[in-house]
């Protein structure tokens, strides 16, 4: 029986192998995974009849998994070709390092390669090794959803078209086999399927087990889909997120990471064109495609976008105003783009910021906020379209002097994560000491990168050590990056000074080919902060190096050039604190000292405060907020008791103010309730008399009690069965509370407080369905 | 019991008449239970059927006091008792009465067989064969006597209480199910308990308590109990309650055939009666209950799963009493 499951489980896991398939590209590569699975089945179903201990178990497993690609691997190093030998792991590790290398900068699919083999194997080992201790140890084989799950977020997370259906489909069979045999199993272990009940037909006895069954299964999808929309915590995680997803009334827009497809472009060795496109302008904007605003810590993802018929494109192409822009007198220019035939499907279209109108054919949504231009009809390519922008001819002057302006951007824009290296904010509070305005402190940051800071500009960083923060170790340790390591660390530092910042991803303008037509291919792809400026709206900024060294392609633009003076003080800037000296300033007393003289708290940048000091000044009034989650949780501890007690006030006042059935009414339901709450059945065939004479028999009550208690139940039973009530003695509500104090005080003092504490009568179905179903029960 | 079910039923609509019936129903009741020793459900039902004028059938195994239980009955109340010991060779006229010519007067005289009483013990009913049977049958059902043309109205009260012994197969004519159906209620005296039975050894060794037995009501009383008994409120809960259960026992899969609308008539009748022997004026669920294995059960045929299964009709009944809802306030 074991030895079914064991089997089956094994085959769910293989089930999930397909689902690598276009990860990789070869012949043979499973071969080794396969053969690391069956090897953990087998000794899951040898051990298990020998009955020896279970706990045990995986470690064999994982001993037969070495032993087993040790063979496979390096039979040449190993001792009698498959006992591992310390030559033979040195092998093995060189191997899994060779292929992690290999993972990191090829783009999928990867070729195949012994080491791919390796890592794949030792992976869906692991997986099988857990998903065994699950199904077959613990005999929940409902758990091994999750190690199922695992391989299929790896397609999710890099490829772009996800997992194919069939791969899906395949993983789900499985484990959907598991489960069903599982089932089985535990059924045929009672002897037998369970008869429906006697009364019914069993043709209708099996359609009522499968419509419960049924009401279940939908009823749980709907909550699971949602319930995270009405807590507000959950509907603002990465499940969401990451896919940009759109909740509630309009269709999702998914799309893969940007980064990722950034990485990919910039590391694709062909170098394809992407799009070419026509522009009277001698140095073309860059061409925008995605715009990250939110930062966990450790990614910028997307804020969700709205594919409703609010964001749609209209006839007319006219987009929304771009936000924060004073005066809308600006030139406009008219940039034609092609898509390359073959190149890159495209879900958001690039265009350069800010767009005002776009002649393009299909259905297209432009999110107001962002104007990032998008589908949900699936990715297109080859296409063409023409955008009208306008063109911003700001310099640093005009940026210096502060236009008025609205300032209405969303407070997220600023946020920074608590986890954030408060290394990080002294840094950025170092740089931008001098400057007074928000311009000079862009200007500082982004020179601060630029100008001599040891920065320096490499597609294929070093790794960062396990643990490390990715952004301190950027900033303080290697200062060896690309694009996105540039982007996202000046955004984040921008936040902290106080402007609010976002993370755009696109492609720069590209190279010119002949007179006014231009081509843009996949090592132009980039990623850019954005900064905002009351009056200017959203500007980009440039820190990545460019020229050779850097990103080719990459242009800082006019109102970001230093001018003179600000030159001098970009180079005042590079005896900006070198990592050595950064550990030092890092001290609290530095960090009390940075809270007193804030710097830079102008009138004109009111929202920064937040970002400038971090978690530090949240500590300052987080009691309140406890406080207030204190009292919050105190109410919903006690909501039911006090529910319970409303119901209870209402009855009491209703018995003393009326007579005969209202009144016998609204005591004995106050009666059976409080039976409910104690814990006791109730029987629909028990009758008010019944009930009363067993009541009295089980719970040894006084004389007076059981009087009572019998009052109380010949009041209800004259009034439901009686030609015309009795006008019986109207002191039911004392009755009441003498059969209470007596009931309760045959209950252990637990009971009592549940009782108190979680009522179960408020759990209780309307009587119209008890009848209900006692009678289909009955019959 | 012991919670004073006399509380009950107070400012009815006659609570003398009420306190009569009360009175005169637990006289009857002590005098049966001082011949029948520890078996008061079985002498209230057996009180319940007659001033709901049915019919008793009393099934048990021999020497249990089936007798004795419809000898007492009928003896505790003073009006005329007739027994017919069923045999195989009994005619239908030896229970309805036959005409016989008269000489002197020249015409046909009507003698009236033992039917023709207030109570009739129809002892062994299943020793006579289906004809003799039926004529009995039709006597109980419609309350009068047809010979020769002439039709003869039987004394009231009526009552007819047979019994029959289900483990002596052997040249018995078992009541088929339709001819059961008009019996009111079946009630199986049982063993006594121990301490019963020792009582028993002490009082009837000697002679049999039913010599002792003086009538404690008459006729008329027992008549105006029957007529107490028709106004007794039946809420519409409770009729809905008991077409419930009728219907139950129908749809059960484990019963061959349901009770039939005679059966739901008689369970009216009966609760009514139930409900006045406790002295209250309105019919509660409980009555039902405690009525319901007494008055339907014998009437259902169990289908040949539930026989394999031993499930009886009696456990049937019970299981669906116990699971039916009680009828809610309207």
């Amino acid at each position: 029986m074991r030895a079914v499951l064991t089997s089956v489980t094994a085959l769910a896991v293989l089930c999930t192998l397909p689902v690598f398939g276009p990860l990789v590209s070869g012949e043979g590569w499973w071969v080794s995974s396969a053969v690391a699975v069956l090897a953990v089945a087998l000794t899951g179903a040898a051990y298990r009849t020998a009955h020896l201990t279970l706990a045990l178990l995986p470690l064999l497993q994982a001993g037969v998994v070495a032993c087993t690609l040790t063979a496979i691997f390096t039979p040449g190093d190993a001792l009698l070709g498959f006992v591992p030998t310390p030559q033979s792991i040195d092998t093995l590790l060189a191997l899994i390092d060779e292929g992690r290398a290999r993972i990191e900068h090829d783009p999928p699919p990867l070729t195949t390669h012994a080491a791919l083999s390796l890592i794949i194997a030792i992976g869906f080992s692991l997986l099988a090794i857990v998903a065994d201790f699950f199904a077959v140890t613990a005999r929940a084989p409902a758990l091994v959803a999750l190690p199922l799950v695992t391989p299929l977020l790896v397609p999710l997370a890099v490829q772009e078209q996800g997992i194919g259906v069939p791969a899906f489909a395949l993983a789900a069979t499985g484990y959907l086999v598991l489960l069903a045999i599982d089932g089985w199993e535990r059924a045929a272990g009672w002897g037998g399927r369970p008869q429906p009940d006697d009364s019914a037909t069993p043709v209708l006895g099996a359609v009522r087990h499968v419509s419960t069954g049924a009401g279940v299964a939908v009823a749980a999808i709907v909550l699971a889909l949602l319930l995270p929309l009405g807590v507000p915590g959950l509907a603002n995680t990465a499940v969401y997120d990451l896919a940009g997803g759109v909740r509630l009334g309009s269709e999702t827009v998914t799309t893969t990471h940007p980064m990722v497809s950034l990485r990919r472009d910039l590391a694709s060795p062909t170098d394809r064109d992407v799009l070419e496109y026509r522009t009277p302008q001698a140095s073309p904007e860059y061409l925008r495609m995605y715009v990250l605003d939110v930062f966990d810590g450790e990614n910028w993802t997307m804020s969700p976008l709205s594919a409703s018929s609010d964001s749609r494109i209209e006839d007319d192409s006219r987009l929304p105003a771009p936000p924060g822009r004073a005066d809308d007198s600006a030139e406009q220019v008219s940039t034609e783009i092609t898509l390359a035939d073959g190149g890159r499907a495209m879900d958001f279209l690039p265009a350069p910021y800010p767009p005002r109108e776009i002649d393009v054919g299909g259905e297209w949504f432009a999110d107001p906020e962002s104007l990032m231009i998008f589908t949900t009809n699936g990715p297109a390519s080859g296409m063409s379209y023409e955008v009208t922008s306008s063109r911003l001819d700001l310099g640093p002057r005009e940026l210096a002097e502060s236009t008025p302006g609205p300032q209405n951007v969303e407070e997220h824009l600023l946020d920074v994560p608590g986890s954030t290296d408060p290394q990080v904010a002294e840094l950025t509070r170092s740089i931008t000491e001098d400057a007074e305005s928000p311009h000079e402190r862009a200007v500082a940051l982004q020179n601060w990168f630029t100008s001599g800071n040891r920065f320096e500009y490499s597609l294929q960083p070093p790794a960062i050590p396990a643990g490390a923060d990715p952004l301190t170790h950027f900033l303080f340790d290697s200062r060896v990056g690309y694009c996105e390591q540039f982007a996202a660390a000046m955004t984040l530092m921008a936040r902290q000074a106080g402007i609010p910042a976002r993370v755009a991803v696109g492609y720069t303008a590209g190279e010119r080919v002949s007179g006014d037509e231009w081509v843009v291919t996949e090592s132009d792809a980039h990623a850019w902060p954005e900064l905002y400026f009351k009056g200017h709206g959203w500007l980009r900024f440039e820190p990545t190096p460019s020229s050779s060294d850097g990103q080719g392609s990459a242009t800082v633009p006019s109102y970001a050039t230093p001018s003179p003076e600000d030159s001098s003080r970009g180079g005042s800037d590079d005896a900006a604190p070198s990592p050595g000296e950064n550990d030092e300033p890092s001290s609290s007393e530095e960090e009390a000292d940075q809270e007193e003289d804030t710097p830079e708290s102008p009138a004109d940048s009111d929202p920064d405060t937040d970002g400038v000091a971090g978690g530090t000044a949240d500590e300052g009034n987080s009691w309140l907020p406890a406080l207030g989650t204190l009292v919050a949780a105190a109410l919903l501890f006690a909501a039911p008791a006090l529910a319970r007690l409303a119901v209870r006030r209402f009855r009491f006042a209703t018995a003393a103010t009326s007579t005969g059935t209202v009144e016998a009414r609204a005591a004995w339901r106050e009666l059976r309730d409080d039976l409910l709450d104690l814990g006791l059945s109730s029987d629909p065939a028990e009758s008010p008399r019944a009930i009363a004479q067993r009541l009295a028999a089980e719970h040894n009550l006084s004389e007076s009690t059981r009087e009572s208690l019998w009052r109380i139940a010949m009041a209800e039973e004259s009034a439901r069965y009686a030609p015309e009530p009795d006008g019986l003695p109207g002191a039911l509500s004392a009755d009441l509370r003498a059969v209470r104090a007596g009931l309760a005080a045959s209950f252990p003092r637990t009971r009592r407080v549940r009782a108190l504490l979680a009522p179960r009568s408020l759990l209780r179905l309307p009587r119209s369905a008890v009848r209900r179903r006692a009678k289909t029960s009955a019959a | 019991m012991s919670l004073g079910t006399r509380y009950n039923g107070q400012g009815g609509a006659s609570p003398e008449d009420t306190g009569a019936v009360i009175a005169v129903a637990e006289r009857v009741g002590r005098a049966i239970e001082t011949v029948i020793e520890g078996k008061p459900d079985v002498v209230r039902i057996a009180l319940t059927v007659l001033i709901a004028e049915g019919h008793l059938l009393i099934e048990d195994i021999p020497g249990v006091g089936k007798t004795m239980l419809a000898k007492a009955l009928g003896r505790s109340v003073d009006c005329s008792v007739q027994r017919v010991q069923f045999t195989p060779d009994l005619l239908p006229s030896d229970i309805t009465g036959v005409s016989v010519y008269h000489q002197e007067r020249n015409e046909f005289e009507f003698n009236p067989g033992p039917v023709f009483a207030n109570i009739v013990l129809g002892d062994e009913i299943n020793r006579a064969s289906p004809k003799t049977q039926s004529a009995l049958l039709e006597c109980m059902e419609e309350l009068q006597v047809s010979v020769d043309g002439a039709t003869r109205p039987l004394e009231r009260p009526f009552m007819v209480v047979a019994t029959q012994n289900p483990a002596d197969m052997e040249g018995t004519y078992p009541l088929p199910e339709a001819q059961r159906d008009r019996f009111m209620a079946r009630v199986s005296v049982g063993y006594p308990t121990p301490q019963a039975e020792l009582d028993m050894i002490d009082t009837h060794s000697s002679r049999s308590p039913l010599d002792d037995l003086a009538p404690v009501a008459e006729a008329a009383d027992v008549r105006a109990m029957v007529e107490h008994v028709r106004g007794i409120h039946v809420a519409p809960g409770i009729r809905r309650y008991v077409v419930d259960l009728v219907t139950a026992t129908r749809t059960s899969s484990a019963l061959r055939f349901g009770a039939s609308p005679r059966a739901t008539l008689h369970m009216v009748r009966a609760a009514r009666a139930y409900a006045a022997l406790e002295g209250r004026r309105y019919v509660v669920p409980d009555d039902v209950q405690a009525l319901a294995v007494p008055v339907l059960a014998h009437r259902l045929l169990p289908t040949p799963e539930a026989r394999v299964e031993r499930r009886t009709p009696e456990d049937v009944v019970s299981d669906i009493v116990a699971r039916l809802p009680i009828p809610g306030p309207q």
